[in-house]
C-alpha cells in the first residue's frame, strides 16, 4: 500500500513535520519547506495576510539568498498571488506567464512556469497561501492539489497550536513582568517608577532601549524623563521639539510603530541607532502622564503589531500598579503630615500653656520671696528659652513649606548645615519675620545665615551654636553666636565675612563679628528695613 | 484702676495671669471666660477697660469675638494674647482688629505695659504692620486660588471680601464697614465668617486665623 501511494506517505511525514513545531515562525517555513518536497516543486512559499488582505508575511524556500537580495523586495500581493488571495480557491496552472493575471517578475526574477496555489484556512477564515512553481516533471497534478490541500489542513492546526501557544507564553511573560513591577514598585515608597517600568519593558519586547517621555501638554516639549539601555545616557534628560512622530503619537493616546520603511521622522535627539521604535501612551489614574517608548537597534528585528499589543497592555496594567504604588506614597505623606499637625497642635495647646502658667506661678513666687528671687528667675529663663524652642518647633512641624516662606527657608538652611556643627544649631526668630523680610532681604537674610554657619563651621570649632533671627518694622537683625576658637586664632575668619559685609552696606546696614566675652564669637548682621509701598 | 476681662481656655494660664495682673498696683481682673460662648455678654456687663484674649479657643473662633466685642462696644480695646508665633499673631490682630498682641512669654512686663498702653487708647498694631498683613493676606489667597484652582475654586476672595478685608486692615469694625458699605451690620459678620473660612484654607494663614478649627 504505501508503495502504492507514495505521496500520502511523504503527506503524513510531512504532517508529523509541521504539527511537532511549536514556535509560530519555524512552523510556517516547515510548511513551506515540506509542501516543497511533497510535490517535487523547484521554489515555495507562504503568504500570511492581514485582516485586510494585504500580504503580511511572506516566507520562501528553494530560492538563494543572494538571488532574493538582488532582486530587492519581497511580492506584494498582486497578480496570481492576489488571486489567490482573493478567490480563496486552488489555483493550477501550467504556464504562470501566459495567464491573464499575470504581472509580470521584477528584474532579476528567476523564470517561473508551472505553479500551484492553495489557500491555508482556520475555522473558515483565511490565514494565507502555500504558493509552489516549477515542479520538476511536467505541470501539478490534480493529485499534487489534492496533497497539498491536505497539508494545508494539517498547517492550519499547527498555526493554530502555534498562535496559541505563543498567547499563552506572551500572557505568561506579561504577567511576570508585571509581577515584577508591581512587588518592585509597592516594596518601597522611593522606588523610580519609570524606570522600574523602563527595565522591564526593555526585557519583555527584546528592546534594546527603553525611554518614558513627557510633556507638559499636547504639543509642547518633549522631554525624556528616564531612558534605560543602550545610548540611555545620551537621551535621558533631554528635551525635544514637538514633532509629528510615532512617540508624539502615543501622547496623544494613539499607539503606534515607525513605519517600516525607515522614512519616519527619528523622534530623539542625536543618532540612537534605531531599527523601529513603537511608542504607547502611559495612563496613569486617568491622566495621560506620558509616552512608553521600546527601540531596537538596527540590525535587529522590526518590531511586530504582536510586540505593540503586548507592549499596549503591559502599559495599561502597569500604569495601575504605579497609581497603586503613587496613592500609597500619598497616604503615607497624608499621614505624616497629619501626624505632625497633631504634635504641633499638642505642643501648642498643652505644652506651651503649661509652661507659660508654670512661669506665671514661679515668676508670682519670687516677687513673694525675695530671698529666693534670683534662683526662681533662673528657671523662669529657662522656662521661656523652652516655650521659644517650642514655637520654632511648632511653626517647623506645619509642614505645608511654602517655597516663598523665609522662615521656612531659613530653617531649611539650618537643618541642611547642621550635620556639619557639632550640635544643631538653636533658632529663635523674633518679631513677624515673614511679614517684615520680603524680596531681596529676605534672600539676603537667607545667603547671610548660610554663610555664618559655614563660616562657624568650617573655623570656630564650637559646641554650641545659637542663631537669632529678629524682625522689627525699622530694622532686621541676624545674631549668630558659637562657643569656639573665637577670632585670635584664626585670620581667615575674617576673611571669610567680606561678602557678609558687601551684603550689609548694600541694604544701607553693617556686619560686626566680635569676640565673646565668654569665649566664642558673635556675629551681627543688621540691615534697615523699608516702609512698604502699598500695593 | 485699669480693670481687665480675660478670655483664655488654660486655667492654670488664667490663673497666673490673674496672679500677676492684680499684683500690679492699678490693674485688677474683673472677670474671666474659658470659652468664646457667653464671653461678649459678660464683657457688656462687666464693661472692663481692656479686654485679653487668646484666639485659640476651643468653642469657636477668638477673632469673631474679638470683632464682635470692638463692634458692641468699639470703646473697649482688646489685647491678643497668643502661644503662637509673632507672625501669626500680628495677622490675628489685624483681623480680629485688636490693638495688639502679647505673645505668651513669661519673663519681662511685656503683657503689663501693653494692657496700660492699650488701655490709654494707644494702637500697638501699626500702620505698617496692617499693610503688611493685608498685602501678605492677599497675595496668599491669590496663590491658594491658582494653587487649588481645579480643586477648589471657592478659594478666591469676592469683591465684597477683598473689600472687607482692605476696611478690616484699616482697623474698622464690623459696624464702621457696614456704614461704610451700606450693608447691615449682620450682613458684614457673615462676610467676615466667609472671609475668615476662605483665608483659612490657605496654609499659612490657618493657624492665625482658623486655628481652632483644626482641633474640631
Amino acid at each position: 500500500m504505501a508503495e502504492a501511494q507514495p505521496g500520502l506517505r511523504s503527506l503524513w511525514e510531512a504532517s508529523l513535520l509541521v504539527t511537532g513545531e511549536l514556535d509560530l515562525s519555524n512552523v510556517l517555513r516547515q510548511i513551506a519547506e515540506s509542501a516543497l518536497t511533497l510535490v517535487d516543486a523547484q521554489y515555495g512559499a507562504l503568504g500570511v495576510i492581514d485582516p485586510e488582505g494585504q500580504l503580511e508575511q511572506f516566507i520562501h524556500v528553494g530560492m538563494p539568498d543572494e538571488l532574493v537580495a538582488q532582486i530587492g523586495h519581497l511580492p506584494e500581493g498582486h497578480g496570481v498571488l492576489g488571486a489567490v488571495i482573493d478567490t480563496s480557491c486552488p489555483i493550477r496552472l501550467t504556464d504562470l506567464n501566459k495567464d491573464p493575471r499575470a504581472v509580470g517578475f521584477p528584474k532579476h526574477h528567476p523564470p517561473m512556469d508551472t505553479f500551484l496555489g492553495v489557500p491555508i484556512e482556520i475555522r473558515g477564515e483565511t490565514f494565507g497561501n502555500l504558493y509552489l512553481t516549477n515542479r520538476s516533471g511536467g505541470p501539478f497534478t490534480q493529485e499534487d492539489e489534492e496533497l497539498v490541500k491536505e497539508l494545508a489542513t494539517a498547517a492550519a492546526t499547527a498555526i493554530n497550536n502555534a498562535r496559541l501557544y505563543g498567547e499563552a507564553r506572551r500572557a505568561q511573560q506579561l504577567s511576570a513582568a508585571l509581577g515584577e513591577v508591581s512587588s518592585a514598585l509597592l516594596a518601597s515608597p522611593d522606588t523610580d517608577a519609570f524606570g522600574v517600568l523602563a527595565q522591564s519593558v526593555a526585557s519583555l519586547t527584546g528592546a534594546q532601549l527603553v525611554s518614558v517621555v513627557v510633556s507638559e501638554a499636547v504639543g509642547s516639549k518633549l522631554h525624556v524623563e528616564t531612558a534605560r539601555g543602550e545610548g540611555a545616557s545620551t537621551i535621558e534628560g533631554t528635551t525635544m521639539p514637538w514633532t509629528d512622530s510615532v512617540v508624539s503619537r502615543a501622547m496623544k493616546g494613539q499607539p503606534g510603530i515607525t513605519p517600516m520603511d525607515g522614512k519616519a521622522p527619528a523622534p530623539f535627539i542625536g543618532d540612537v541607532p534605531s531599527a523601529s521604535i513603537m511608542a504607547v501612551p502611559l495612563v496613569i489614574s486617568g491622566d495621560r502622564v506620558g509616552a512608553l517608548c521600546a527601540t531596537r537597534s538596527a540590525g535587529e528585528s522590526l518590531f511586530t503589531k504582536g510586540d505593540l499589543e503586548l507592549l499596549t497592555e503591559f502599559a495599561t496594567q502597569a500604569g495601575l500598579a504605579v497609581a497603586l504604588a503613587w496613592s500609597q506614597v500619598d497616604r503615607q505623606r497624608l499621614e505624616m503630615v497629619e501626624e505632625r499637625a497633631r504634635i504641633a497642635r499638642d505642643l501648642h495647646d498643652n505644652v506651651i500653656q503649661r509652661l507659660f502658667g508654670t512661669g506665671l506661678g514661679l515668676q508670682a513666687l519670687a516677687s513673694a520671696r525675695p530671698a529666693q528671687a534670683a534662683s526662681l528667675e533662673t528657671h523662669v529663663t529657662q522656662i521661656d528659652a523652652a516655650i521659644a524652642d517650642i514655637r520654632t518647633a511648632i511653626f517647623a512641624l506645619q509642614t505645608q513649606a511654602a517655597t516663598q516662606n523665609v522662615r521656612h527657608r531659613l530653617l531649611e538652611v539650618v537643618s541642611e548645615l547642621s550635620p556639619r556643627l557639632s550640635t544643631i544649631p538653636r533658632l529663635i526668630f523674633i518679631g513677624p519675620v515673614d511679614l517684615i523680610l520680603e524680596g531681596a532681604l529676605a534672600d539676603d537674610a537667607v545667603a547671610v545665615l548660610r554663610e555664618s554657619l559655614t563660616n562657624v563651621a568650617r573655623h570656630a570649632h564650637a559646641e554650641t551654636v545659637s542663631v537669632e533671627i529678629n524682625a522689627a518694622e525699622t530694622q532686621v537683625s541676624i545674631t549668630v553666636e558659637d562657643d569656639g576658637l573665637g577670632l585670635s586664632s584664626s585670620l581667615s575668619r575674617r576673611s571669610g565675612t567680606k561678602n557678609l559685609s558687601a551684603r550689609a552696606r548694600a541694604h544701607g546696614g553693617d556686619f560686626q563679628l566680635t569676640s565673646r566675652s565668654s569665649g566664642g564669637t558673635r556675629a551681627h548682621w543688621y540691615a534697615p528695613v523699608n516702609a512698604q509701598r502699598l500695593a | 484702676m485699669t480693670r481687665v476681662f480675660l478670655v483664655d481656655d488654660h486655667e492654670i494660664v488664667r490663673r497666673g495671669i490673674t496672679q500677676l495682673i492684680n499684683a500690679e498696683p492699678g490693674l485688677e481682673v474683673v472677670g474671666e471666660s474659658a470659652t468664646a460662648r457667653g464671653a461678649l455678654a459678660r464683657i457688656t456687663a462687666t464693661l472692663p477697660d481692656v479686654a485679653v484674649l487668646d484666639v485659640h479657643l476651643p468653642d469657636g473662633n477668638g477673632i469673631e469675638l474679638c470683632r464682635q466685642i470692638r463692634s458692641a462696644h468699639p470703646e473697649i480695646p482688646c489685647l491678643i494674647l497668643t502661644a503662637y508665633d509673632d507672625d501669626a499673631a500680628s495677622i490675628a490682630a489685624v483681623v480680629a482688629g485688636a490693638s495688639g498682641y502679647v505673645l505668651k512669654n513669661v519673663q519681662g512686663r511685656h503683657l503689663v505695659e501693653s494692657i496700660l498702653q492699650v488701655s490709654q487708647g494707644k494702637t500697638l498694631v501699626t500702620r505698617e504692620l496692617s499693610n503688611r498683613v493685608r498685602s501678605s493676606l492677599t497675595k496668599q489667597t491669590q496663590a491658594a486660588s491658582q494653587e487649588h484652582s481645579s480643586r477648589d475654586p471657592q478659594v478666591k476672595l469676592t469683591l465684597r471680601e477683598t473689600q472687607v478685608l482692605a476696611l478690616i486692615t484699616e482697623g474698622l469694625t464690623n459696624r464702621q464697614i457696614g456704614q461704610r458699605l451700606n450693608l447691615k451690620e449682620k450682613t458684614v459678620k457673615n462676610y467676615v465668617s466667609g472671609l475668615l473660612a476662605k483665608l483659612g484654607m490657605t496654609c499659612r494663614t490657618q493657624v492665625a486665623v482658623y486655628g481652632a478649627r483644626l482641633s474640631t
